[in-house]
């Protein structure tokens, strides 16, 4: 496969993930990943280390196995998820400057700029989330699917709202 | 101490008799009112500042903000703690933009002003430049410059607190029963504890009594937390634990308080849950034996079987459950705080606990876990709630009795005496007249 076209399939994969995450599309987002052993990730705001401390070695946002992060879509769409209920968060998602693509057996790795933007109707103004994105995706039955997604915002303080009860 | 009698004041209504507790929301929701607790309170209070492993050698710093008070707090060459004001002693900026670090001198980057890490004044930027001031500007002696110490400055079981006061009364003396607590949390192990790396610091548009009361409500898990609590049967799924919500609440003098409840989600010291499989199980097994060996069978099973939440009078939140959480609270505004977590370690926890005492940490705590964001909701509606109605009176009476001594007493753990216990202290305080 052509560089170009990897390119492309990787793009279609987070512009779907995107709209996924922006429509509460939950079960749907859910269904991108892969099969197996998968980490969804924010790492921790506050340490220049970012991306070269893990999660069990510094205090993460949040890190989900895959149990946990079935668990959080779950738990996502009850009503008694106060935080997000009962009128929940607009949300946009926006990628760009895809890079450092590289393919290896299968496993595909790059990095990705992210910009979330998040409003809610009882707190005034638009809360803006920037940061990076470290993907890793796997073909699976012939589908590029997503195995991990580590987040690293560019915030040193959650604010506005102070929670992260959204998918990012 | 004795009983604190009936009365009405500007912010309370106490009548046991008639089991009434009803604190004025001006309390929360009054700009006026913050501006007086912070005088009255605020900076009167020990207040928590960090912990002994962020400064365990010598030149090592951090800043910090507590209240709002810019503060270096470090351990100066000589091995001694520290706790500077930021502020150059000539013009002002702070001498070290740092969050943290190592260094032996501070310098302000305005005009140059050189500080020894024990805060004297070491250069004014040049040999030129010094002859210009009084010689014993940099004698060490009488006269000599000095970054602005905050006087009182002490640690419990590691522990370190600040107070703005300098006729504060000693920290101890302070703490009552809530230094017994600390010193519980101590015994989790015999090599010392670490600080794990990362914050969770997020704001909260409520006033920050909120959060304090929040912090050691056994009342609102059922409500607040159905989704958690779904959660945790899930991950019990299977297994024959069936945790329940039990335990008690304590006051501990000086308006601190705490809970103490049955683990209901697993802890590295040290209880098990199925889904951590087998190693851990072994693992978790010989820690609990250690524990046990160690503090006998009573203290030993309390140390590993229950959870306590604890607040220090007024804005210190020390958490042990999944992990030894400290929430400091930074008051903002009267309708807004910023909160800053932080965890530490035993320093022999075996690798495998640590990432289950990671894992279980995001699962509970913090913005992104399942539970934080729920309070965090709380709490804002319910300072909306003071803001944009006309209800004056929030209500604490839940399990009072007509001779409750809400001074170092325990009541089960979904009673409201140690929130009662909280706002006589808070009320006593903001009563005081200044001397004249």
């Amino acid at each position: 496969m052509s560089e170009a076209s990897l390119r492309h399939e990787i793009e279609q994969l987070l512009h779907l993930e995107a709209d996924y995450a922006d429509d509460w599309q939950l079960p749907e987002w859910l269904g991108l990943w892969a099969e197996g052993e998968i980490l969804y990730e924010i790492g921790p705001l506050d340490t220049p280390r970012g991306d070269r401390l893990s999660h069990d070695q510094a205090l993460y946002l949040l890190s989900d196995d895959r149990f946990r992060l079935e668990q959080r879509i779950i738990r996502m769409g009850k009503p008694t998820a106060h935080a997000e209920s009962p009128v929940r968060s607009r949300t946009r998602h926006l990628y760009t400057h895809l890079r450092n693509i590289a393919a290896e057996g299968g496993i595909i790795t790059c990095k990705v700029n992210m910009l979330v933007t998040r409003t809610r109707r009882d707190t005034e103004g638009v809360a803006i989330l920037p940061g990076y994105v470290l993907f890793t995706l796997a073909r699976q039955n012939g589908a590029l699917k997503i195995q991990r997604k580590r987040i690293f915002l560019d915030l040193w303080v959650l604010s506005n709202p102070g929670t992260m009860a959204i998918i990012l | 101490m004795s009983n604190i009698a009936p009365h009405q004041s500007r912010f309370l209504q106490y009548d046991p008799q008639n089991h009434i507790f009803r604190v004025h929301r001006d309390a929360y929701a009054s700009p006026a009112v913050f501006a007086e607790e912070k005088q009255k309170i605020l900076y009167k209070s020990w207040i928590i500042l960090g912990h002994e492993t962020e400064i365990a050698n010598p030149g090592d710093f951090v800043t910090r903000r507590v209240i709002d008070r810019e503060l270096i707090f470090n351990r100066d060459s000589a091995g001694n703690v520290n706790v500077f004001f930021n502020s150059c002693m000539h013009r002002g900026p702070a001498v070290c933009k740092q969050k943290e670090g190592k260094a032996n001198i501070f310098v302000c980057p305005y005009h140059g002003w050189v500080y020894k890490n024990d805060g004297y004044l070491a250069s004014t930027g040049s040999t030129k430049a010094d002859a210009g001031y009084p010689a014993a500007y940099l004698a060490r002696g009488e006269g000599a410059v000095r970054l602005q110490r905050v006087q009182n400055v002490a640690q419990r079981a590691g522990f370190y607190f600040v107070n703005f006061d300098d006729a504060a009364i000693p920290l101890d003396d302070y703490l009552q029963g809530a230094g017994a607590r600390l010193d519980r949390m101590a015994l989790q192990t015999t090599a010392g504890f670490e600080m794990i790396a990362g914050v969770h610091e997020y704001d909260i548009n409520a006033n920050y009594k909120l959060l304090c009361e929040n912090s050691y409500d056994g009342y609102h898990l059922m409500q607040t937390h159905a989704t958690y609590l779904d959660y945790v049967k899930e991950i019990l799924k299977g297994s024959n634990l069936d945790p329940k919500l039990g335990g008690i609440v304590m006051t501990l003098g000086n308006g601190h308080g705490a809970f103490e409840i049955p683990v209901l989600s697993g802890r590295p010291v040290a209880q098990w849950l199925p889904h951590w499989g087998e190693e851990a199980r072994l693992l978790l097994e010989e820690k609990r034996n250690e524990v046990i060996a160690r503090l006998g069978a009573e203290l030993g099973a309390n140390v590993c079987d229950m959870n306590s939440n604890m607040v220090i009078f007024p804005n210190s939140v020390i958490n042990d459950q999944q992990t030894i959480l400290a929430r400091t609270i930074i008051p903002l505004a009267h309708n807004r705080m910023r909160v800053r977590a932080w965890t530490v370690a035993p320093r022999d926890e075996h690798p495998k606990l640590r990432a289950i005492r990671m894992e279980n940490i995001l699962s509970f705590l913090g913005p992104g876990g399942f539970a934080t964001p729920d309070d965090v909701s709380m709490l804002e509606w319910a300072q909306t709630g003071y803001e944009t109605t006309n209800v004056m009176w929030n209500d604490f009476s839940k399990g009072m009795t007509p001779h409750e001594t809400p001074l170092n007493a325990t009541a089960i753990y979904d009673d409201e005496m140690q929130m009662r216990a909280y706002w006589l202290q808070w009320d006593k305080l903001m009563s005081a007249r200044p001397p004249s």
